[in-house]
């Protein structure tokens, strides 16, 4: 597939890592030749310099032979019209970044569909999504979470800690079987090693254990899992920008006890305006002033979403410093990520830009395999499989099937109902299947399932 | 650096140039060989392969390499590739010294055509074949098919393109390296097709043209005659060379697009007017001086002028008469042509007429700037401005250049009885040209040159077909860290 990415900042580039590992043809445009040296120094792609709204540059880039064309420069007026030139040159699907959706959602004549745009991401809401399902799940060890087929089922990444009742038994031999079999264990993280578990596998202080199955069931083995498992009853946000508003916004909406904190005072009106029950702090978060005043008791949950990756990691410090029970930073540079997950200053590191690449993943993957989720830490993917009725596995049991090193079945959609998939199960003909694979693997899932 | 990728992608290197031997085995047994010559072929191509296994077997692991690995690959690729390929020199008996067997090895692969074997119609088929072959693999680059033909390799993959294709900018024809390197071999493979027939059909016999082919594109210049090209004594051969020469000396990336239907694209490079500038001039200036001087009468002075301007820019290296006995002007002016070298992306070495181009052309914007220097020049090339930066690189190049083939020169000098052999024999080989002046002159070789001087100019050989920077790197101390 050949895929035009405009803009080569912190988004495109980690775009353009992920799609060239997967083999396909990719040119990046941007008007920083410094930043294009960089990304060319590191990734098997093309690069041109110039301005992604300009015909010239576009036709350097073989736009008229291009498949997908992303535009994530972080003005978005370019990427909306780049998006369009890119329709009038007959790009199949094109897919533009803006920093807020709603705008152009409120109203059916600014539907950015009529430009020709398939799909329109803003990582900042996306992020938001993604920051709002962690502080939604019960206790302090979530690592990441994720909503999958509509929120019928959840993937949830728990970090085990030495009161956790998970740990230093086999699998096979598990306290509550009942329990665990109706959720399915798919891959353990251990330092930066995947692990797929089997019944002989025991989960070790400090793993990260990544589970997948219906939101209840998955609720309830967390609620089990963790010894510490209250929820949030304060949520203190520093950053009153569009990603932090919005997340004040939605648990505003759920009537969570939240404090906002922005520096500007014109901005901190507007936030106050916005929200109903929410209080607004109007100082710097990094003022053990400030952070006094927004009174932090256990049990609460301290984001900073400032939009610099610096700042957000000191905020941070300083909340769990001033007694945050549960710290989650917002950072955009890709390079930072692995290093915040191995400091273990912060609980939780969210980079903007995963969501946003599974939204664009999407489109990359074939007909019958689909992109489901990419998650932070772990490699892989999940993908979405349906099983066709004469597909070889159609029929037989999982535990008779022989599937590939790196790949293992997580969950079943039967109709409406959610299973996890354990090794009795008999799969039948249309099932849904979410399926997770190593980075390695999921070209053979697609074999598996090509048609 | 890690080793076990660098070794992997090796044996997939020694399993290629054991096929190329076991295919030389089998064009030599169809020749009517001497049965020491094939077998000594199969052997080599047997040793080859084994080792070839042995460590690709020892060495499995993930492919993804980074770019110092890709470094890596590159230099000790091409050592490893020079070492193997000396093999059938030694077991054929063609040799009996094992620097000679080096010499020999490092001047095929490298494009040099260099050589220390007399009397070329005395050696076997397989022995002649074979230096064909090196040439052919060199040429284009021997990891760059490798890079081709193994799907991913990461930035390493990159790395190893970076290196092995020539010149500052190396156009991409396409997003991906490695489907760039299959488009380069194409063109190559297509060029040397087109060569053989044409060769064919001037009279030579399908081995000769082959063989000939081989050394044209590739721009190397082993003969499988001791007189070169003079021995065929046909006009249309010597243009028919000299036409492809002059093809092999222009990047490849831009024969691409224009066998894709942009034949005008010739016209618009910058480097092309400049590689023909240059080419048309010097054969106008050496015809002239010869013609002034009476060495040949002026279709004869024409004639071999352009032939020698032609083989020496695109640094093939051919020869039709020994141009030693040419007056010191003219001499002069065949010296000048060991260091200009072809354009950037093609398979000849030298300076590269992009740089020599962009140095010109600066050094007329700095002139410029001494009467007004408030005005702005910009340097453009085929349009397009070139930063400062490349600039710079461009002329710290000439200096690595100078500089490599200045201390070579010196050590050569050691090993030499006069100054013109010394000189130019390490010129010849930073530039991969072949022949030199005086005892290793169009007319002579290089058996006269002691062992050492041999050792030397294998490394200058290597050291200028990688374009210096690949090679120096591996001295450093950080190369070699984890």
């Amino acid at each position: 597939m050949r895929i035009v990415i405009i803009g080569a900042g912190n988004a495109g580039r980690t775009l353009a890592a992920r799609l060239s590992k997967e083999q396909h043809d990719i040119v990046i445009i941007d008007r920083d030749s410094e930043k294009l040296r960089e990304v060319q120094s590191q990734l098997d792609v093309q690069a041109v310099e110039g301005e992604g709204t300009n015909p010239t540059i576009l036709e350097e880039a073989g736009i008229s032979k291009t498949d997908l064309l992303v535009a994530v420069t972080n003005r978005d007026e370019v990427n909306i019209l780049a998006c369009a030139l890119g329709n009038l040159a007959g790009v199949p699907i094109k897919v533009a970044r803006v920093a807020t959706i709603r705008p152009y959602e409120t109203d059916k004549t600014y539907d950015l569909k009529r430009l020709g745009i398939d799909l329109v991401v803003s990582q900042k809401e996306e992020c938001a999504d993604e920051i709002f399902t962690i502080l939604r799940m019960p206790g302090t060890g979530t690592v990441e979470a994720v909503d999958m087929l509509d929120q019928r089922a959840l993937i949830v990444g728990i970090k085990s800690d030495m009161d956790s009742p998970l740990i230093l038994q086999p699998l096979k031999s598990f306290p509550n079987p009942a329990l665990l079999s109706r959720i399915r264990i798919i891959a353990l993280m251990r330092g930066n090693n995947v692990l797929i578990p089997s019944g002989e596998t025991q989960i070790m202080i400090g793993d990260d254990v990544y589970l997948a199955g219906a939101p209840s069931d998955v609720m309830e083995f967390l609620a089990w899992a963790n010894p510490d498992h209250s929820k949030f009853n304060k949520i203190v946000i520093s950053g009153g920008g569009e990603l932090g508003l919005e997340l004040a916004r939605r648990l505003d909406r759920i009537n969570v006890k939240v404090v906002l904190i922005e520096k500007d005072i014109a901005r901190a009106e507007y936030c106050a305006e916005q929200l109903n029950n929410g209080t607004v702090l109007h100082g710097d978060a990094l003022s053990q002033e400030t952070l006094s005043n927004a009174d932090i008791v256990k049990g609460t949950a301290f984001v900073a979403a400032t939009g610099d990756d610096e700042t957000n990691i000191m905020i941070c410090l300083l909340g769990e410093k001033s007694g945050a029970t549960f710290t989650i930073a917002q950072v955009a540079k890709p390079d930072y990520v692995p290093i915040i997950s191995s400091l273990s200053l912060l609980d939780r590191a969210v980079s903007s830009h995963v969501s946003m690449i599974n939204a664009i993943l999407h489109f990359v993957r074939g007909k019958n395999v689909k992109s489901a989720a990419v998650l932070h830490r772990l490699p892989g993917e999940l993908l979405d499989v349906s099983l066709q009725p004469d597909h070889l596995w159609s029929g037989k049991a999982i535990k008779e099937l022989k599937v590939p090193d790196g790949v293992v079945i997580a969950i079943i959609l039967r109709g409406e109902h959610v299973m996890a998939a354990t090794g009795n199960l008999v799969l039948s003909a249309n099932d849904r299947l979410i399926i997770y694979a190593l980075p390695i693997s999921v070209s053979k899932v697609e074999s598996l399932f090509k048609r | 650096m890690n080793f076990k990728p660098v070794l992997h992608l090796i044996s997939f290197l020694l399993m290629l140039i054991a096929i190329i031997m076991g295919i030389t085995s089998l064009v030599s047994y169809l020749m009517d060989d001497p049965a020491t010559a094939w077998r000594g072929m199969i052997w080599s191509g047997v040793i080859t392969g084994l080792i070839a296994i042995v460590l690709w077997a020892s060495t499995r692991t993930s492919m993804e390499l980074s770019r110092r690995e890709g470094i890596g690959i590159v230099v000790f690729g091409w050592i490893m590739a020079i070492a193997f390929g000396a093999l059938p020199f030694i077991i054929c008996q063609a040799v009996d010294n094992p620097f000679d067997a080096i010499f020999e090895s490092s001047s095929g692969f490298t494009t040099t055509g260099a050589s220390v074997l007399a009397d070329l119609e005395n050696h076997s088929k397989a022995i002649l074949f074979w230096r064909a072959c090196t040439h052919f693999l060199g040429g284009m680059g021997i990891l760059v098919l490798v890079v081709a033909i193994i799907p991913y390799l990461g930035v390493g993959g990159m790395q190893i393109y970076r290196a092995e294709v020539t010149g500052p900018s190396k156009d991409r024809l396409t997003p991906r390296i490695a489907s760039t390197a299959k488009f380069l071999w194409g063109v190559y493979l297509l060029l040397n097709m087109v060569l053989i027939v044409l060769l064919r059909v001037g009279g030579m016999d399908w081995f000769d043209s082959i063989c000939h082919a081989f050394s044209t594109i590739s721009t190397g210049g082993f003969s499988t005659r001791t007189a070169s090209i003079a021995a065929f004594d046909s006009i249309y051969i010597e243009t028919m060379i000299i036409i492809f020469m002059f093809l092999s000396g222009i990047s490849f990336a831009l024969h691409f697009k224009a066998l894709r239907g942009e034949p005008l694209c010739y016209f618009n490079d910058s480097e092309v007017r400049c590689y023909s500038g240059l080419w048309l001039i010097l054969s106008i200036l050496i015809a002239v001086d010869l013609i002034r001087h009476d060495t040949y009468d002026i279709t004869g002075a024409i004639r071999h002028s352009l032939f020698y301007v032609t083989s020496l820019i695109t640094t093939t290296g051919f020869g039709t008469v020994d141009y030693d006995a040419w007056p010191a002007s003219a001499k002069f002016l065949i010296f000048l042509l060991f260091i200009l070298g072809g354009c950037a992306g093609s398979t000849s070495g030298g300076l590269k007429q992009i740089r020599i181009s962009l140095m010109l052309k600066k050094m007329s914007r700095v002139i410029k700037s001494v009467l007004t220097p408030q005005a702005v020049y910009t340097v453009k090339h085929s349009g397009q401005i070139v930063h400062q930066d490349v600039i710079f690189s461009v002329a710290l190049y000439f200096f690595v250049f100078m500089a490599t083939a200045g201390l070579g020169s010196i050590i050569m000098s050691f090993y030499c009885d006069d100054i013109a052999t010394g000189i130019s024999a390490a010129f010849s080989a930073v530039g991969n040209i072949g022949p030199g002046f005086s005892t290793v002159g169009p007319a002579e070789n290089y058996a006269s040159v002691p062992n050492g001087g041999k050792a030397v100019l294998s490394f200058l050989m290597l050291i200028g077909r990688l374009e210096f920077y690949t090679v120096y790197v591996v001295f450093l101390a950080n190369f070699w860290r984890k």
